[in-house]
């Protein structure tokens, strides 16, 4: 009945068997030289998508860190150059303020040069006039002494001599009283003018 | 003198020398300096005051412009000479 059945189906056993030893063969073959390659690339495929996505993620990620390293970096940048602006700006206050005091000292230094050579110039310059008029009126003395020099010499020379004479008499004197007063030639004239106006001498 | 470069320093030397000389005879080196020549009338206001052995010098120097400078034994002197009056004038 069964094998009406099956004849009725159209199944032979034979060819069945045939058949199914068959497809056996062709599956193994395809499994051993299709099916297994086609795996094993599928699989190497994969393996290389995983690692490729793997170190794009380590990729990401070393971004997201190298971004957030340069993103720290930026900021202690901003504040490196901030505080350099800022120490810079003290720098030039400081520098500005020394140079200012610079500056002033230097101008009072001028100043103090200036008034100096002035008064230099004022004292030269009054030195000169000075020199000037003591040249006219030396100049002026000795061409009036020039006008009559004999008798000018007449009295300088009397007046010498009467000192001479003073003082010769002054030391008579401190030999006879044992006057200090010898010592001072006016008090000596004084002495000498006295006792000779006494006896009628000595005529200045 | 001549050896030791002493020549320019001669008449000095002869000067000093009669000075000393002067003085150890107990006289004077009396040296008159006028501007002009002294007159008879002049030197004799000084007769009394120069003594016999006296060493007696007359110099001219017309920088004096008038008057007498006396330099007793070369260390005292009396300056009566215009250009010292002037000097004290302006000093």
């Amino acid at each position: 009945m069964e094998n009406e059945l099956l004849s009725q189906l159209g199944i032979n056993w034979g060819i069945f068997l045939s058949q199914a030893f068959n497809f056996a063969i062709l599956l193994a073959v395809l499994t051993f030289f299709v099916y297994k390659p086609l795996i094993k690339v599928l699989d190497e495929r994969s393996k290389k998508i995983k690692e490729g996505l793997d170190k794009a993620q380590e990729a990401d990620a070393r971004l997201k860190e190298v971004d957030e390293i340069s993103k720290e970096k930026i900021k202690t940048a901003e504040h490196k150059s901030v505080e350099i602006i800022r120490l810079t700006s003290q720098k030039a206050k400081i520098l500005e303020q020394d140079m200012m005091q610079k500056m002033e000292e230097k101008q009072r230094q001028i100043a103090l040069e200036t008034e100096k050579m002035a008064k230099k110039q004022k004292e030269d310059a009054e030195k000169q006039v000075l020199s000037n008029a003591v040249a006219l009126v030396r100049d002026l003395i000795v061409k009036t002494v020039e006008l009559s020099p004999k008798d000018i010499d007449d009295k300088l020379i009397k007046k010498a001599a009467d000192e001479i004479q003073g003082l010769r008499l002054c030391q008579g004197l401190v030999r006879i009283f044992g006057s200090q007063r010898c010592g001072r030639k006016k008090a000596c004239i004084r002495v000498y003018k006295t006792i000779g106006k006494a006896r009628g001498l000595g005529q200045s | 003198m001549e050896k030791q470069g002493d020549l320019g320093k001669a008449k000095e030397i002869l000067e000093k020398t009669e000075i000393f000389l002067a003085k150890k005879h107990g006289k004077k080196a009396i040296t008159f300096e006028t501007a002009r020549k002294l007159t008879d009338h002049q030197k004799k206001s000084f007769s009394k005051f120069v003594e016999k052995g006296d060493v007696v010098k007359e110099k001219i120097n017309p920088d004096l412009i008038a008057g007498i400078k006396i330099v007793v034994d070369g260390n005292k002197q009396i300056d009566y000479s215009m250009k010292n009056k002037i000097n004290k004038i302006f000093s």
